[in-house]
């Protein structure tokens, strides 16, 4: 049990290439992840059983990204302990890291510690949300790709940035009538004044925006609304969602009166973006920073992933979004400083070794910085959130009750959690603790929101079930 | 929402792209009784269930129906039975021959009001 140890809790394009970095440089790596199969979000693979049919033009990118991936991956899995389908519920400490599957649980000790763990979707409520039918954008992809079931057969959209427009354009090349999707701005226009200032972030985003491109080519030969400026009001129906109203709005967010439009439609899609999942480096006690465009609460971390907790890492969309090529190459970087690490106490002992990656992820970020303006909402954009309109989906926590909260001087995202229950429920606050921190009043963003052990429910008998660490990762 | 119409219709026609696989079926019980859904080896439990025609498996402590949301484990609106074991996430557990889904109301009973009879939760 004496060699050197890294653990990578995340098995996305950043955890991936962080362990195989890791593997390479000679130390032992346990890779952690929930999921069953590597790939992360982006690259969500369908199990070997659902092998699936062509590719089409649009999505021919995306799957050599992946097969560029693998291949990488593929040369240092044989010595990498890979735990599909377990998850890192508690860090107490790099010696004392809580892992579960089903049916059993650990603590492990790390001697460098890589939180890959990505992010999940942001969603601005609104009334009808929690009707069954009413998905994120992010829902009907994992479904298709990790699947291959579309979600329904009319399917509206509607958010912010580019996950809407990708995510319409797959479910019409799957063949569901997609009646509208309603953006509150067009995702490429604030693009254009960062990337025609700096012609280097233009080149390294060229890909990225020739998909777009193909994407919304898609749409435009089936003849699919895309409508920007435009706000979704509502979703409603009969005990599921049966149709969707949105209105074009102010520039701040706020309805025009007369411009209503309602689209009917079986499921209905919303992506605002992103949330960093950073409640393990949050627990282990990393210093955070509030960022609005890039997912929220995010650990502060250097060039290398350090963070200010000697010995942990982060890498990857879960220090704020990037996309998925910055991602990978972060992972070779963040690595490479943890394999550091781990064996001498010295992250930049090998940053030659990464020195390649170092350099195209500077040219992804460029670009990603530019593209990160189409995650801005308009201003007002939660006066749409009604009193009756439930914002915390797991107690039931109406913006009535948290307006009544804020007034009774319960401001701050931790002290409106205590008094009102929502974020508390089996979620972890994941669905809305950002509409929460938006509600809460001046002090809500910028509050270091807690993160407590068990982020996600562990069963009974796995606790119970207590196993010692020897067998891992040796 | 006519049940039995949406689902015959959306049976075949949403799995665009499975060009190989094992079907066989899981069994569902909601309130009105128990069916059989077609699923592929692999897929998930939510999958199986919206391809036909499911939009919802459970009932919120606040009488609301819900279904699937996030889709990739993170919201646990989805929420169900799963061969006896409560609040098991549809959208994370795979389909397997002879699985039984079936509904759960609050924190994890049967729609009569029992207790199912499975796992730990
Ligand atoms: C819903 C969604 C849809 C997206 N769609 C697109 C798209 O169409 N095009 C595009 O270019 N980009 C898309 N992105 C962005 C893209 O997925 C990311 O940029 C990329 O995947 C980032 O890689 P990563 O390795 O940092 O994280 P991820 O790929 O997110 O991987 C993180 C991994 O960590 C695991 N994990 C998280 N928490 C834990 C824990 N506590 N214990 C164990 N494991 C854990 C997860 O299971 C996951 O496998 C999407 C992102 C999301 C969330
Ligand atoms: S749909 Fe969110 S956890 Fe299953």
């Amino acid at each position: 049990m004496s060699r050197a140890r890294v653990v990578v809790v995340g098995a996305g394009p950043a955890g991936m290439m962080a362990a195989a970095q890791a593997a390479r440089l000679g130390c032992a790596v346990v890779l952690v992840d929930e999921a069953p199969r590597p790939g992360g979000q982006i690259h969500r693979q369908p199990p070997p059983s659902l092998a699936g049919g062509a590719v089409s033009a649009a999505a021919r990118p995306e799957a050599e990204r992946k097969r560029r991936l693998f291949d990488r991956f593929a040369r240092h899995a044989g010595a990498i302990d890979h735990r599909p389908g377990t998850s890192v519920t508690a860090i107490y400490g790099l010696d004392r890291i809580l892992i579960a599957d089903e049916t059993s649980s650990r603590l492990i000790r790390a001697d460098a510690l890589v939180v890959a763990t990505g992010l999940h979707e942001r969603v601005v409520p609104v009334p009808g949300w929690t009707l069954p039918g009413v998905v994120t954008a992010g829902a009907l992809q994992a479904l298709l790709k990790g699947g291959r079931v579309r979600a329904g057969d009319r399917i509206a959209l509607a958010g912010a940035g580019p996950l809407p427009l990708v995510a319409a354009a797959q479910m019409v090349e799957a063949g569901a009538t997609v009646p509208v999707v309603a953006l509150l701005r067009p995702p490429w226009s604030p693009l254009w004044p960062g990337l025609l200032r700096d012609p280097a972030a233009l080149w390294a985003g060229r890909g990225v925006l020739s998909e777009g491109w193909r994407w919304l080519s898609v749409l435009r030969r089936a003849g699919v609304p895309v409508l920007t400026r435009h706000v979704a009001l509502s979703v409603s129906g009969d005990g599921a969602a049966e149709r969707l109203v949105i209105a074009r709005h102010d520039g701040r967010g706020r309805p025009v009166p007369g411009t209503e439009r309602r689209f009917a439609a079986d499921t209905v899609a919303f992506n605002h973006g992103f949330t960093a999942n950073s409640e393990l480096a949050r627990m282990a006690g990393a210093e955070t920073r509030f960022d609005p465009r890039r997912g929220g609460w995010l650990p502060v971390r250097d060039g290398d992933g350090a963070t200010s907790v000697p010995g942990l890492f982060v890498a990857g969309d879960a220090g704020g979004f990037a996309g998925g090529l910055a991602a990978a190459c972060d992972g070779a970087v963040v690595g490479a400083a943890a394999a550091g690490w781990a064996l001498h106490r010295d992250a930049g002992r090998f940053a030659a070794q990464a020195a390649a990656d170092r350099a195209e992820r500077a040219r992804h970020w460029t670009f990603q910085a530019a593209l990160a303006a189409s995650w801005e909402l308009p201003r007002d954009i939660h006066e749409l959130v009604t009193p009756a309109t439930v914002v915390c989906r797991c107690e039931g926590v109406t913006r009535a009750r948290i307006d009544r909260a804020v007034a009774d001087g319960h401001d701050g995202l931790n002290g409106l959690k205590r008094n009102t229950r929502a974020g508390m429920g089996s979620c972890g606050g994941r669905s809305c603790l950002r509409t929460l921190a938006a509600l809460a009043g001046p002090r809500g963003e910028g509050e270091a929101v807690n993160a407590r052990p068990g982020i996600r429910p562990v069963t009974l008998a796995a606790l119970a079930n207590r196993v010692s660490d020897e067998s891992v990762g040796s | 929402m006519d049940r039995a119409a949406s689902s015959a219709a959306a049976t075949p026609s949403r799995r665009p792209d499975v060009r190989e696989g094992e079907g066989f079926t899981i069994l569902f019980e909601d309130r009105f009784g128990q069916r059989a859904i077609p699923a592929w080896a692999g897929e998930s439990v939510a999958a199986a269930l919206l391809a036909a025609g499911e939009r919802a498996w459970r009932t919120a402590e606040d009488g609301s129906q819900r279904g699937l949301f996030c889709g990739i484990g993170v919201c646990w609106e989805c929420r169900c039975i799963i061969d006896g074991r409560p609040n098991s996430r549809a959208c994370q557990t795979e389909a397997r021959p002879g699985l039984s889904v079936r509904w759960q109301v609050g924190p994890g009973l049967l729609p009569d009001g029992g207790l199912p009879d499975g796992g730990a939760s």
